[in-house]
């Protein structure tokens, strides 16, 4: 694979990442965010920060980053949660804003010069190369997906799935609705930390305007694109925002444009995404593996 | 008294559903909340649960106050709700819904079992255990509805309009399906229904609602067998 492919598959299975904690908040729990970006932008100043300030390597600055990220996601998420729907769209939305315009205006984040030469990430007694990236992400990627196939089929991830078809009656049958919407945007916030982490320590130079609202959508289009609420989807989504843009080039500065009008269309005819029960892909999945999974 | 509901008031902004209605309930006992559209029926169940503002009064179950707890905590002191309309969890399959319906019980061994012997009690949700909840009847989602609140074994069963939108025969089932866990299980029921002829067929006593508040509180027959009453909610 030539050096270009394997930048471009690394910053996917990192998108991808966060796109399966998002899909947790999204698909699973019921409750819509369009902050994402915000904790994944999170994730990334924590790792940042770690790795040139306090002198942390990767290695001890990831969890710390990945917690730091699911606590701001609990404090975060324990007011924005009590309101629902819209209101919630657009809480999540001024999260976004105000992190994003902290970062860009406090001294301690670096300001509008960002935040630059961090560190390699260093394994086996070097630093780690690009391939070898790669296979660090695709790894995570890995335990995040296994992580989110583990919640579906546990009680936790039974009483997210309540609450997202119907509030009332879970709550009327014992399950806590405060308590499992938090526990989904925590689990949420933890992935995109973790996403943001690797980021940091690839990109070796962050911005505010990494992870500005536009990102927040392009997250929310590979979720729905992929398919809201399967295991697959977000990692199938994000290869697909991923791929268009480098395959069309030179619409670049008609990407926002591009992902809203594939949103609406997506939500038009597919809405249970690609990988959803009536997509276009897990059609092709049932014709290819006749009396596979269903 | 197994529920005792003093002076409930609920309110939804400005607008009071329910005014000081009380209310009491005990062990093994059916009991209908009759009332039109609009009477405060829905309220009076949703409050007792928590699911609705409450203004002021008092809850107690099992002889503790719970009208503090959040809507879940009360469901877990053991009582169970049948909301309007089932409320079945569509996406979910059969086996998830009833599955859902275990919250809080673990894996307790108790609870297969139960499930075994409420699919005896429900046996148009055998065999659709992988079926999406979506794809059941109208019918079967409710008695999927009614399955799902009993597989904790609950004390009591909050019932809301068990019988709208289902036809007429189906009611029937339902509500013999009721009356026979309330006789054989002695399972205490509050059932708040439209259909009032149905329902006082089953039931042991009543409470008449009007534009949220108590007008009649008695024995089932004695209500049946009011002129008075009989015309103005049976419609007779």
């Amino acid at each position: 694979m030539g050096g270009y492919l394997v930048t471009l598959a690394t910053l996917i299975s990192i998108q991808a990442i966060a796109a399966c904690g998002l899909n947790v908040i999204v698909g699973y729990a019921g409750q819509i965010s369009l902050g994402h970006a915000a904790f994944f932008g999170i994730g990334a100043y924590a790792a940042a920060l770690l790795g040139t300030q306090a002198g942390f390597s990767f290695w001890t600055a990831l969890p710390l980053a990945v917690a730091l990220t699911a606590g701001v996601g609990l404090l975060l998420g324990a007011p924005s949660l009590r309101v629902r729907e819209d209101f919630l769209a657009i809480t999540t939305i001024g999260i976004n804003f105000i992190v994003e315009a902290v970062f860009n205006n406090v001294e301690f984040f670096g300001g509008a010069l960002g935040i630059g030469n961090i560190p390699r990430i260093r394994a086996f007694g070097g630093p780690v190369g690009g391939a070898g990236m790669l296979a660090l992400c695709l790894g995570f990627l890995g335990l995040v997906v296994a992580a989110c196939a583990g919640l579906v089929r546990c009680w936790a991830g039974l009483a997210c799935f309540a609450l997202r078809e119907e509030e009332t009656a879970a709550a009327g049958i014992g399950i806590s609705p405060v308590r499992f919407k938090l526990l989904a945007f925590v689990i949420g916030s933890a992935m995109a930390g973790l996403g943001g982490a690797l980021y940091a320590h690839y990109m070796r130079f962050i911005g505010a305007g990494d992870f500005a609202f536009p990102l927040s959508v392009s997250m929310l289009t590979m979720v729905v694109v992929g398919g809201i609420g399967t295991l697959w989807g977000p990692v199938l989504g994000a290869a697909l925002i991923g791929l268009l843009p480098e395959v069309f080039r030179p619409l670049i500065d008609y990407r926002m444009l591009f992902y809203t009008t594939l949103l609406l269309l997506m939500i038009r005819f597919q809405p249970g995404g690609l990988l959803g029960d009536e997509g276009l892909a897990r059609r092709l999945l049932r014709k290819a593996i006749p009396g596979g999974r269903r | 008294m197994l529920l005792e509901v003093e002076d409930l008031t609920v309110a939804y902004g400005d607008i009071r559903a329910l005014s000081g209605v009380s209310l009491a309930l005990a062990p093994g006992e059916l009991v209908s909340v009759l009332g039109a559209n609009g009477a405060g029926k829905t309220s009076l169940l949703m409050g007792i649960l928590g699911l609705v503002p409450v203004r002021g009064g008092r809850i107690r179950f099992r002889g503790a106050d719970i009208g503090r707890l959040p809507p879940w905590r009360r469901a877990r002191a053991g009582m169970r709700l049948v909301p309007e309309r089932a409320r079945v969890f569509p996406r979910l399959t059969v086996a998830e819904n009833l599955k859902a319906g275990r919250w809080g019980l673990g894996r307790n061994g108790r609870a297969e079992e139960r499930v075994r012997h409420l699919l005896d009690l429900f046996p148009v949700l055998r065999g659709r255990a992988s079926q999406p909840a979506a794809t059941l009847s109208g019918g079967e989602q409710q008695q999927l509805a009614i399955a799902r609140a009993l597989v904790s074994d609950p004390a009591l069963l909050l019932v809301d309009e068990v019988s709208m939108g289902l036809m007429p025969k189906l009611a029937d089932e339902v509500f013999e399906v009721l009356a026979r866990l309330n006789r054989q299980e002695g399972l205490s029921i509050l059932l708040v229904e439209q259909n009032a002829a149905a329902s006082l067929a089953i039931s042991q006593r009543a409470y008449v609602l009007e534009t949220g508040a108590c007008v009649f509180a008695g024995s089932a027959s004695r209500l049946r067998e009011d002129p008075r009453l009989k015309a103005a909610y049976l419609g007779a």
